[in-house]
Order: C-alpha cells, then sequence, then structure tokens
C-alpha cells in the first residue's frame, strides 16, 4: 500500500518504507523491509544480485505492487531516476540535448557545468561512452527538480576510472543540491570510502549503519564472503 | 464531394494518407519493438473480414472491432501470463486465421477474394473507406502529436519512463496499442495482411539509415511512403501489376538504394 501525505518520523523523511514484503511464486523477493529516506541524505543499497534491490526500487516507484507492507511518500515527492542504462539498440537515433529535453525538460547550464559535460549535448546518446551517458541521465532526471534521486546501479557499466568519477560527481551534485539520494550499487569500493549510511539487502536488511560501523560488522562480512565465493565457484 | 467521385482520386488519397501515418507509426513500432505484434495484429484481421462477410455488415467496423479485443486480450495477456509474448503472439495470430478461413469455409453463397485480402486492393476504396481513414488517420496523428515524446522516453527506458509518469506508462502503451489496432484496422483492406507491415518496418529501417533524430525519421519515413505508394500505384496502372506488391517493391528498391548509398559514402565519401 503507498501512502502519499506527511511522513512522520523524526528527522524529515521524504519516503518511509515499513515492513514491505514482496512474494513471487512462493518465494520471498522482498522479506520485512523497512527504512526511512530522510531529506538531504544519501543512502546506499548494497547486496549481491537477485537480493531483491531492482524490485525495492520498483516498489518505491509504483511500478511494482509490494506483497504487503507500507511505503509513505510526502505528498510533493518528485522522484529522479537514473537506469542502468537506455536501450539504445533499437534503431533509435537521439542526440543528447534532445534526450534532455524530452517532454519539456529545460536545460540547465549550472547542472551541466557541475557534471562537465556542457559540451556533450550535440553528441548522440549512441557515441557516449559509458560514464559520458550516465552523466547526462544524472544531468536530466536532476533537471526534473526531484526531491529524491535514485540511482539504480548508475555505475554498472563503466570502468574503475569511469566510477571513480560519476561517484564524484555524485557527492558533488549533492553537497551544491542537498538533495535526497538513494544509491543503489553493487561497487563495495566506491560505497564504503565515503557512505554515511548502507543498507545491506538480502531479501531482508541484514544490516544496516555508516561504512565505518559494517566493516565490522560480522552479517556485512558474511553477506559478501558467501557472495564473493559464489561468484568463484 | 465531387472530386472523391473519381475513383482513381480516392486510390491516390488514400495511398498518401497510409504514407504519411506509416513514417510515425513505422518508427514507433520500432522502437517499442511491435513488429511481431503488428504483424500479429494484421493476421487476425483474416477473422474480422469473415465475420463481416458471414454477417453482412460493414467490414471496417467488424475488422476494428475484432482487432481492438484481439489487442486488448494480447496486452493483458503479455502483462499477466508467463508464456513468451511471441509465443502468444503467434498463437493468436494463427488461431484467428484458422478460425477465419473456417468460417468462411462455413457459410455457402460467399464470395470472397483471397488474394485482395492477402495482397489488398487498393483500387476498390470507397467513398466510405476513405472517410473512415481520413478519421483514423486525423486521431493517430493527434495521438502521435500529445505522445510522442513519451512514448520516445519508454522506448528508451520503460523503468525511467515509469519513475516519470508513474501508472501512466501502461496506459500509453495501451494507446499506442490502439494507434497501432487502428491503424491495422483500416488499411488492411487496401493494403492486405501480408503487406501492411512491410509498410511500416521497411519505411522505418530505411528512414533510419539517413536521420538524424526520432523526428526525421518520422517524417522520411513517411516520404519514403508516400513515394512507394505513388510509384507502386502508377505501375499497378500502366503496368498491371498487383498494387499492394508493387508498392512494397518500390518501399524495397528504396530500402536497397539508401543502403548502397550509405555504403558507398562511408567507403568512398
Amino acid at each position: 500500500m503507498v501512502f502519499v501525505g506527511n511522513v512522520m518520523t523524526k528527522n524529515k523523511a521524504v519516503i518511509k518504507i515499513k515492513n514491505l514484503n514482496f512474494i513471487k511464486k512462493d518465494f520471498k523477493i522482498i522479506d520485512n523491509v523497512s527504512l526511512d529516506i530522510n531529506e538531504g541524505e544519501i543512502i546506499h543499497l548494497i547486496g549481491p544480485n537477485g537480493a531483491g534491490k531492482t524490485s525495492l526500487v520498483k516498489m518505491i516507484i509504483g511500478s511494482l505492487k509490494a506483497t504487503s507492507g507500507e511505503i509513505y511518500k510526502i505528498s510533493n515527492l518528485k522522484i529522479g531516476y537514473v537506469p542502468q542504462k537506455l536501450n539504445l539498440t533499437n534503431f533509435l537515433t537521439i542526440k543528447a540535448k534532445n534526450f534532455i529535453k524530452l517532454d519539456n525538460v529545460k536545460i540547465d547550464n549550472k547542472i551541466l557545468e557541475i557534471l562537465e559535460i556542457s559540451d556533450l549535448l550535440d553528441k548522440f546518446l549512441a557515441d557516449l561512452s559509458g560514464g559520458e551517458l550516465q552523466k547526462i541521465l544524472l544531468a536530466r532526471s536532476l533537471m526534473l527538480k526531484p526531491n529524491l534521486l535514485i540511482l539504480d546501479e548508475a555505475d554498472q557499466n563503466l570502468d574503475v576510472s569511469g566510477q571513480a568519477d560519476f561517484f564524484k560527481s555524485i557527492y558533488k551534485i549533492h553537497k551544491i543540491h542537498k538533495i535526497s539520494m538513494l544509491v543503489i550499487s553493487h561497487n563495495l569500493h566506491f560505497v564504503m570510502a565515503k557512505a554515511n549510511k548502507v543498507y545491506c539487502l538480502y531479501h531482508h536488511i541484514c544490516c544496516s549503519g555508516s561504512a565505518k560501523k559494517l566493516t565490522n560488522d560480522p552479517r556485512f562480512s558474511e553477506l559478501f564472503s558467501n557472495y564473493t565465493h559464489s561468484h568463484n565457484k | 464531394m465531387l472530386i472523391f467521385e473519381d475513383f482513381i482520386v480516392r486510390v491516390f488519397v488514400a495511398g498518401i494518407l497510409l504514407g504519411i501515418i506509416s513514417g510515425p507509426m513505422g518508427s514507433l513500432v520500432m522502437w517499442q519493438k511491435k513488429a511481431y505484434f503488428g504483424d500479429s495484429l494484421a493476421h487476425s484481421a483474416i477473422l474480422g473480414i469473415a465475420v463481416s462477410l458471414f454477417l453482412s455488415f460493414d467490414a471496417n467496423i467488424i475488422i476494428l472491432c475484432i482487432l481492438v479485443l484481439f489487442a486488448l486480450l494480447l496486452f493483458i495477456i503479455e502483462n499477466k501470463s508467463s508464456i513468451p509474448s511471441d509465443t502468444i503472439l503467434g498463437v493468436m495470430a494463427h488461431s484467428s486465421v484458422g478460425f477465419g478461413i473456417v468460417l468462411l469455409s462455413l457459410k455457402e453463397g460467399i464470395n470472397f477474394d483471397l488474394e485482395a485480402i492477402l495482397f489488398g486492393d487498393i483500387l476498390s476504396v470507397s467513398k466510405q473507406d476513405l472517410f473512415y481513414l481520413f478519421i483514423s488517420s486525423f486521431i493517430i496523428l493527434i495521438l502521435i502529436k500529445i505522445f510522442w515524446q513519451k512514448l520516445i522516453l519508454i522506448s528508451l527506458s520503460k523503468t525511467l519512463a515509469q519513475a516519470e509518469y508513474g501508472n501512466k506508462v501502461n496506459n500509453i502503451k495501451l494507446i499506442f496499442i490502439f494507434m497501432l489496432t487502428l491503424f491495422i484496422g483500416l488499411n488492411v483492406k487496401i493494403v492486405g495482411i501480408l503487406i501492411i507491415n512491410a509498410m511500416l518496418l521497411i519505411s522505418a529501417v530505411s528512414a533510419k539509415q539517413i536521420s538524424k533524430s526520432p523526428l526525421q525519421m518520422a517524417i522520411y519515413g513517411s516520404i519514403i511512403s508516400c513515394i512507394s505508394v505513388f510509384f507502386g500505384m502508377m505501375s499497378s496502372y500502366y503496368i498491371d501489376l498487383p498494387v499492394g506488391a508493387s508498392i512494397v517493391c518500390c518501399l524495397s528498391l528504396i530500402f536497397f538504394l539508401i543502403s548502397l548509398g550509405k555504403f558507398i559514402y562511408s567507403r568512398f565519401g
């Protein structure tokens, strides 16, 4: 159930998730997840493949219906979303500036300058590098003036330097705009280096806290050592 | 209107309307990956034609009703069923053809031209057909104008569109299905079941090669379709070739010439 209105929390939350469950074919993909995203806060959500991260995001966006539980949203909530990638192979030729302007979005030169992408506007999306494309996606979602920005494994297809540059841009944007962010990532290296609030998801919230606190949490070590182990197999 | 008393005027107006709409619709069909959906809809028109002959009722209305039902059913099953959508499309398209042919054979005294159903008969366009074409083309163009940018965003990323439009995404997709149904339902009699999808796809693929934006692709697609319709009809009129097939040959020729030109330009330009 999604509720829109005032979200009653100590801090001013833009979104409050309470006891959320999502069951598909008798399998609990999301198991009793509760979390708040407060105004101006960056939340990092990490977890292995198949942990339910995308399902959780889809429920926040509203494209997937939860089996049970509640999502409280502030009434003026506007979500900006940065996906992993775009479907650029299906014969759609479009320039970066025309993509940004889709559906009457006005180009904000300040955002372009912050992200250092002003010179990319006349390029075709298909000709951009992974990092450049992600910055264009980030720029467009920011130009929609959201109060919650969701980055759904947006660093997935980037190389190490691209990831570093992308995370740098995210923090830069956050410092200037003080926007609430939900950053979903596989990238433990970058998340654990900077994050203040991290949630580890493996169908349920295994552990949460600051990056520093989590590195000493045995549940965190267990989750990610198993994950590495199964991948190595 | 007196001008539409002349059959050749009706034929050309119908052809040009078909060409104009083919450009944007073909582009959207490609971006939305609905080529097989369009093909299946066209096949299901056989059932519509059979029912209209069986009941001796206006073919345009019956075909449209059958296609709307078919499209709605497909849309619902696609979203709810675990069976792959191309399999569902195949099942429904071939079932429609089967039931349509059986229905036609059940009633004695029905005269139908299978060749006209498969390959179309633009020369038989009546004033009433033209009226339906005008109305449907107008509705489709208005809907394209309203939903063009949203449909492009949905084509690029459904989840991104869902984040921006919320639950409206499914409604927009349904509106697109309605546009496609309207286009196929009222044009299938003219260009035929086997050819209507070619009108959409070949013009869009050809336009893609020379366009630099979604809008350009739609406009070039319309121009290519109109040229093909014109030359297809001329060749049919003067050399007595089947119209639908002639239009597709013209489309294919344009596609080949554009591809060749592009290859030469990229190699030596």
